[in-house]
């Protein structure tokens, strides 16, 4: 279910990339993708962190716009995370739109 | 001896805003109560006392078209949504008069314009009625509409636009807004739209442009005017005649306690700028007799305006795909789109606050590159060193990397970590380009 919704993410125009990170597990030797997805799972994990911190729960979503693109993210059970790679044109309200059914479904 | 009682005032020794707020909370309490003529007789003495009143207007529409007077329901309705374009109510009650007069079929048009003001207001049918966007696909089909769907209506740009700025995306919801306004300049429900995404994105003095040009369209406009008087006082400047306008149309200071955040408005205009409320149940906007519709205050629960956004807003900033067709008129979807409103749910974090989070990354960017990036130690405060990109990377370089990171990740130092992945990124982009 999983893998059929990160396809359909990746069909979005727009999205350069979606992955699936988790933070209990060590990211295996690699090449760029491998790199992308590890500093990513850092990422999510310090903001889970972050929210926890602050007292305000759970992560949810997140959204980090920069200039020439966009990172989605939302949290799943365990420790894992569904993170979006997008440019600056694609269209963040249909990626969340998949974020948050694959949210649903996990 | 029995006490004399207590004399009541005249009406002309208490000021006209105690009056106003008087009268709308009896005009209120008589039409929750099935009191319509008497609701509009206390609407009208309202009116009395502030001609311009946008809630004493919005109570004397109801009342009206609760007595079935619909054309003068439909003027009283026209008259609020002068000073308060995206009141759903008064646009709800626009379309019903339409109704009355002319038709379900011919009220197709008005009752889109109340469902594109909150798009994201859903009836759960449990009051019995309707909702607006229900309402709507039954006028489409009187009108004989062969492509009306069961479920929510296909999602138009100005309801785009809405869904945007309560989600917080604000400059999604400037360009919506400013392609409705390229094919329809008049609506002034969208420019409001459009004032108010421009403002809550920083951009203070577009916003106030854009407010300045609803203005000289709808001088009564409460939200224009106060959206001018911020930028007014920013620089300075007295906003007192416009506030004085704002509080002849709106002297509970719902529309103002709306727009701003509670914190601002005292910052903004003085903590007796706003009138005192006369009563809880006066200040508040008429949410008990939204039959009509969902409260507007639902939408309202902004945040205040960020201080600043990042990138340009228009027109240089890419345009934003739109939702394709076929999208946007499958019904599940557009609810989808509808629950991605929900702005709890969503973490915005800018680049700068990124940045902010993690000074260090750049504060301790060596001016040369280095040729090995130290080890994290767990039980250290670690020194990591972020090494730019350079050709020299090697493989084992990255092992490093990635392992310090693995180490920092156990460690639950997941900044650390993200330096250390960071690192690996690079060189990894690094080695693949170079090689």
């Amino acid at each position: 279910m999983e893998d059929q919704t990160l396809i359909t993410l990746r069909r979005i125009a727009g999205v350069s990339d979606a992955f699936i990170v988790d933070r209990n597990s060590a990211p295996s030797e690699g090449g760029t993708a491998e790199a992308q997805a590890a500093l990513l799972s850092a990422v999510v994990a310090a903001l889970a962190q972050a929210t926890d911190d602050l007292a305000l729960g759970q992560l949810g979503e997140t959204i980090i716009e920069a200039e020439r693109g966009s990172i989605v993210t939302g949290a799943l059970p365990n420790g894992r995370a569904v993170v979006v790679l997008a440019d600056a044109k694609a269209n963040l309200g249909m990626i969340r739109m998949e974020v948050r059914k694959l949210r649903r479904q996990s | 001896m029995v006490a004399a009682p207590p004399r009541v005032p005249e009406v002309a020794e208490r000021a006209a805003h105690e009056v106003y707020a008087d009268e709308c909370l009896a005009a209120r309490d008589h039409i929750r109560h099935g009191r319509a003529g008497q609701s509009a007789e206390a609407a009208r003495r309202a009116l009395a006392a502030l001609p311009r009143g946008v809630d004493a207007q919005r109570l004397l529409g109801l009342a009206l078209l609760e007595l079935g007077e619909a054309r003068p329901a439909l003027h009283a309705f026209s008259a609020a949504l002068t000073a308060d374009p995206l009141d759903v109510v008064s646009h709800a009650g626009i379309a019903e008069a339409q109704e009355l007069l002319e038709g379900a079929g011919s009220a197709e048009v008005v009752w889109l314009r109340a469902w594109e003001v909150e798009p994201y207001a859903v009836s759960d049918g449990t009051n019995g009625m309707p909702g607006i966007g229900q309402r709507l696909q039954d006028a489409r089909r009187a009108a004989g509409a062969l492509d009306v769907r069961e479920g929510p209506p296909p999602l138009t740009r100005a309801a785009l636009a809405r869904i945007h700025l309560r989600g917080r995306l604000f400059e999604h919801a400037a360009i919506e807004a400013r392609a409705v306004l390229a094919k329809e300049p008049d609506r002034m429900d969208v420019r409001l739209t459009l004032a108010e995404a421009l403002w809550r994105s920083g951009e203070s003095l577009l916003a106030a442009a854009v407010a300045q040009e609803i203005r000289e369209r709808l001088p009564d406009c409460v939200a224009a005017n106060l959206l001018v008087a911020t930028h007014w006082l920013a620089e300075g400047r007295d906003a007192g005649e416009l506030m004085a306008r704002v509080h002849a149309v709106d002297p509970a200071g719902s529309i103002a306690q709306n727009l701003f955040d509670d914190r601002e408005v005292p910052v903004l205009f003085g903590t007796d700028a706003l009138p005192e409320r006369h009563g809880e149940p006066s200040a508040e906007p008429p949410r008990d007799d939204r039959a009509l519709a969902e409260t507007r205050a639902l939408s309202i629960v902004e945040p205040p305006p960020r201080a600043a956004m990042t990138g340009e807003l228009l027109p240089e900033v890419p345009a934003v795909a739109p939702i394709p067709a076929d999208i946007v008129h499958d019904s599940a979807q557009a609810e989808e789109l509808e629950q991605l409103i929900a702005p709890e749910l969503a973490l915005v974090t800018e680049p700068e606050s990124a940045r902010a989070a993690d000074p260090d990354a750049v504060l301790k960017q060596p001016a040369e590159p280095v040729a090995q990036a130290p080890r994290l130690e767990l039980d250290t405060e670690p020194e990591l060193v972020v090494v730019p990109p350079t050709a020299e990377s090697t493989p084992s370089r990255d092992a490093d990397d990635r392992t310090n990171g693995n180490t920092a990740m156990q460690a639950g130092r997941y900044l650390d970590a993200a330096r250390a992945y960071g690192a690996w990124l690079r060189a990894a982009r690094d080695g693949r380009t170079s090689g």
